[in-house]
């Protein structure tokens, strides 16, 4: 099993920041509920015609980041109720906005006294309250840890790519993306609060998912979802700005069209006018006869839509002038008997029965030559007739729909009227003639290319994209993860086999070097008497190496023993454990005259308490070899404590360290003194591993005027 | 010493050295013990079922820990399920000092445990302490 790295977690600077990052929301919303206190427009809404986080938006904001801090503490007695508050008044406002009713939640604790870009005052956004509901949610399911571990993602995800939707939108003005129909907006600050949210959240699952000590150097497999939640929201935003870009660019072509329509219809009509009126002059000017009928024939016979020209003496009496078509003159008669036939709309005639639409243009006549009266000159024209033959130069292949001011269809050359949605409609009342005003539409023009538009193809490149993203990026950490489950199993497989050789090195070793250390003592014990000085002196060296060796293994064993041990920790109290090595020590301290002082405040702590044993064994047994020639050691142990943690010093007056032994000091076979101190380079190591087993750790510093001290760490911070 | 009486030990052992300095010391303390050795555990029990039909059983069992075929704990397991030996008591002979074996050792029914030391010396007091005070059981009477 390999070690977990116990302080891993803390040590990542973006984890360290997520909680004062948390913090700030809730800094966030305080600020804004000062805001609406003090009718602070900076603090509610940044700028003046900006939406405002509204006050229950700025208290939910403060709930949330409570929730979520309290979350991370672990308290979630507080921290899920809250939660639970959160995603209540969040639903409320939602079934608000779905059903049309108001609970009175809005305004209850506050009265707004700005509704900027507010559909109902004081009320949250819809996408503010859903990205409420989805922390909540988020938060509830936090605690179930590594088994809701992609939920937690995907919401906290789908916040923060929510919310960066609504920064896009304001940075780029597009505004579909934070208001919702034609509900309240989400504020640019409240989109801030639910990144800083939603992010904190995706980077403590990156690094709790990474703590887990088999996991620590995979990458989660849910990082795919992320990457295509996050490249959808950018295609969703290039989508957005193409259609808006798009909107705009046909709304001006539109209008030029429309225009371009407009100023065709009304030279048109103009020059219909024209020639009517100079036909009035002739008529005013003396025309006798019947001239004047061929003079009107003509008329109607070479101008489009024209069926009858009547005049209408001022008593109401009528000569009937001409006729297109018979079948029209009941038309021509209604609208005779009409009371005001200055005021005739087309609807009025719509709804007198007729079948088709038309206009008449009324001229008054002075004291005509052929009627011996004033009156008027009245042209009746086939609208259909007259707008078809009148536009067919500038839009023959346009699709193009004309109504009257009542919305009836004049003129329509889509065919199935419903088509007609979507259209885009430009009003051009003719204010001048009085009688006329239409609204005519034209198809909206679009950026096509090759026949579709660039925001459809920006909306199928998002989903084909999305796709794509999420197949590589699976496939991409799929096949990272194998290679580092195989280089994992690689490594464990050598790992073992190194430990079984260490051990077998251990044990094995022991038995013929205590063959050796038997025979050589036995050796002696014999020729107690028949030794000379020189092989008395080969025999010592005989067993000086024998023992050196034995001291060896024995370390290696201590050390592959640490290795596998299992940490089962007592409360041990660290004077008592000091004390018993100490006399473990004696002969030692006996051999050097060593002054030995220990601190009565040496606290109690959980250990291993063998393995802390060998560790403050070595520690004082090097201060106790490593003394300044001739002189007896001088050592103290003292209590070690730092905000977290706890431990003891070990602090010498003796032969210190020289500067280029530092780290090197702590690893196997490393000796910072040659052979005249004896040793086998392993007891520092041993020390460390201790530390390490114990989430400790251990270091030195050389002290002023000499000595050094060492400070062993055997508690772990806590998480 | 005093008891005259030849105390028969089993001695089960596969190193050669070990059976020597063994050998030694109970020569050079002038210990009044009959050794017979086996070399591994499967000996061991056969000569134990030998002494057993001959109605000679040996007063000791030496064991060593580490030994082919049969080891010393597989050898304490057997004689401690066989009715006919049970009451036999067994030393455990090793040479590591893991508390775990230690342990294993009184688990199994170990009438005691000793670590082989590393001097000459110190062996040999070890087995002169020893065979103090398994003489002295078994001469009671």
């Amino acid at each position: 099993m390999p070690t977990v790295p116990l302080n891993l977690r803390k040590t990542r600077l973006l984890d360290r920041l997520v909680m004062p990052a948390i913090a700030l929301v809730v800094l966030l919303g305080v600020i804004v509920i000062v805001g609406w206190i003090t009718k602070s427009p900076l603090l509610m809404q940044i700028a003046p015609s900006w939406v405002p986080m509204q006050f229950n938006t700025a208290l939910l904001f403060v709930a949330t980041g409570s929730a979520a801090i309290l979350l991370f503490l672990r308290k979630y007695r507080i921290a899920i109720p809250l939660a639970i508050l959160v995603a209540l008044l969040a639903s409320l406002t939602l079934c608000q906005y779905a059903f049309g009713i108001s609970f009175g939640i809005d305004e209850a604790l506050f009265t707004a006294h700005t509704t900027v870009k507010t559909s109902h005052p004081g009320r949250m956004a819809p996408n503010t309250a859903i990205s409420f509901i989805l922390c909540a949610v988020m938060i509830m399911a936090y605690r179930q840890s590594s088994a809701n571990r992609v939920l937690v993602v995907f919401l906290s995800t789908c916040v923060f790519c929510l919310a960066a939707l609504a920064i896009y939108g304001y940075i780029t003005g597009t505004e579909s993306t934070y208001g919702w129909g034609n509900y309240t907006r989400m504020a640019i600050h409240t989109a801030t609060g639910f990144v800083v949210l939603g992010g904190s959240f995706l980077i403590d699952s990156w690094y709790a998912e990474r703590t887990v000590s088999e996991k620590h150097n995979r990458i989660p497999a849910w990082l795919s979802l992320v990457s295509t939640l996050v490249a959808l929201t950018i295609g969703l935003s290039i989508w957005n700005t193409v259609s808006s870009l798009e909107n705009r660019s046909a709304l001006e072509e539109t209008k030029l069209r429309g225009k371009s329509i407009h100023t065709q219809l009304h030279s048109v009509l103009d020059s219909v006018r024209l020639s009517l009126k100079q036909m009035v002059r002739r008529y005013e000017g003396g025309i006798r006869g019947p001239n004047w009928v061929e003079d009107a024939e003509e008329h109607i016979r070479t101008t489009p839509g024209l069926f009858a020209i009547t005049f209408l003496r001022d008593d109401d009496s009528t000569r009937r002038i001409n006729l297109k078509n018979e079948g029209l003159r009941h038309l021509v008669e209604e609208w005779e008997t009409g009371e005001s036939p200055s005021k005739l709309t087309f609807a009025d005639l719509e709804e007198s029965g007729s079948s088709f639409h038309y206009f008449v243009i009324s001229l008054r006549i002075e004291n005509s030559e052929p009627f011996k009266d004033s009156g008027y000159l009245e042209a009746f024209f086939d609208a259909r007739e007259f707008f078809s033959h009148a536009l067919h130069p500038i839009v023959e292949d346009e699709r193009y729909v004309i109504y009257d001011t009542n919305g009836a269809t004049i003129i329509s050359t889509i065919g199935n009227e419903k088509e007609s949605k979507g259209l885009e409609s430009i009003h051009i009342e003719d204010t001048y003639h009085g009688w006329y005003g239409e609204v005519l539409e034209i198809e909206r023009a679009s950026l096509t290319a090759l026949g579709v538009t660039l925001s459809s193809m920006a909306l199928v490149a998002t989903f084909l994209i999305g796709g794509l993203v999420f197949w590589s990026t699976t496939f991409a950490i799929n096949s990272y993860n194998r290679d580092q489950e195989r280089s994992d199993s690689e490594l464990f497989r050598t790992n073992t086999e190194l430990e079984t050789l260490l051990h077998t090195i251990s044990h094995d070793l022991r038995e013929p070097i205590r063959t050796v250390n038997s025979f050589s003592s036995l050796l002696e014990e014999e020729c107690r008497d028949c030794l000379n000085e020189d092989s008395r002196h080969v025999l010592d060296r005989l067993k000086g190496g024998a023992a050196r060796l034995e001291d060896l293994l024995s370390d290696i064993a201590t050390i592959s023993r640490l290795h596998h041990l299992e940490m089962s920790q007592e409360k041990t109290s660290l004077k008592s454990l000091v004390e018993s090595q100490l006399k473990h020590l004696h002969k030692e301290i006996e051999s050097t005259g060593a002054k030995i002082e220990v601190s009565e405040k040496l606290p109690s702590i959980l250990v291993e308490k063998k393995s802390a044993q060998q560790a403050v064994h070595h520690l004082i047994g090097n201060a106790l070899k490593f003394s300044k020639n001739g002189s007896p050691p001088e050592i103290s142990i003292h209590p070690y404590r730092d905000k977290k943690r706890k431990g003891i010093v070990v602090k010498d007056r003796g032969i210190g360290i020289q500067p280029p032994m530092d780290e090197r000091l702590f690893q196997l076979f490393r000796r910072g003194v040659g052979r005249e101190i004896d040793g086998t380079g392993l007891g520092l190591a041993i020390v460390r591993k201790v530390a390490e087993k114990h989430g400790g750790e251990v270091w030195f510093r050389n002290r002023t005027g000499g000595g050094t001290a060492f400070y062993l760490v055997l508690t772990s911070p806590k998480p | 010493m005093v008891a005259e009486l030849e105390l028969e030990i089993l001695l089960a052992e596969d190193s050669e050295d070990d059976v020597y300095l063994i050998k030694r010391a109970i020569r050079d303390e002038e210990l009044p013990f009959h050794l017979t050795i086996a070399t591994d555990g499967v000996e061991a029990m056969e000569m134990l079922a030998e002494k057993s039909s001959s109605g000679n059983l040996p007063k000791l069992i030496l064991l060593d820990v580490n030994m082919p075929r049969m080891n010393g704990f597989e050898v304490l397991d057997a004689v401690k399920a066989d009715p006919q030996y049970r009451q036999l008591p067994v030393v455990m002979l090793t040479s590591s000092s893991r508390d775990e074996d230690i342990l294993q050792s009184y688990a199994k029914g170990a009438s005691s445990y000793i670590s082989k030391p590393s001097r000459y010396q110190e062996f040999r007091d070890m087995i002169a302490n020893f065979s103090h005070y398994w003489t002295n059981i078994v001469t009671l009477p």
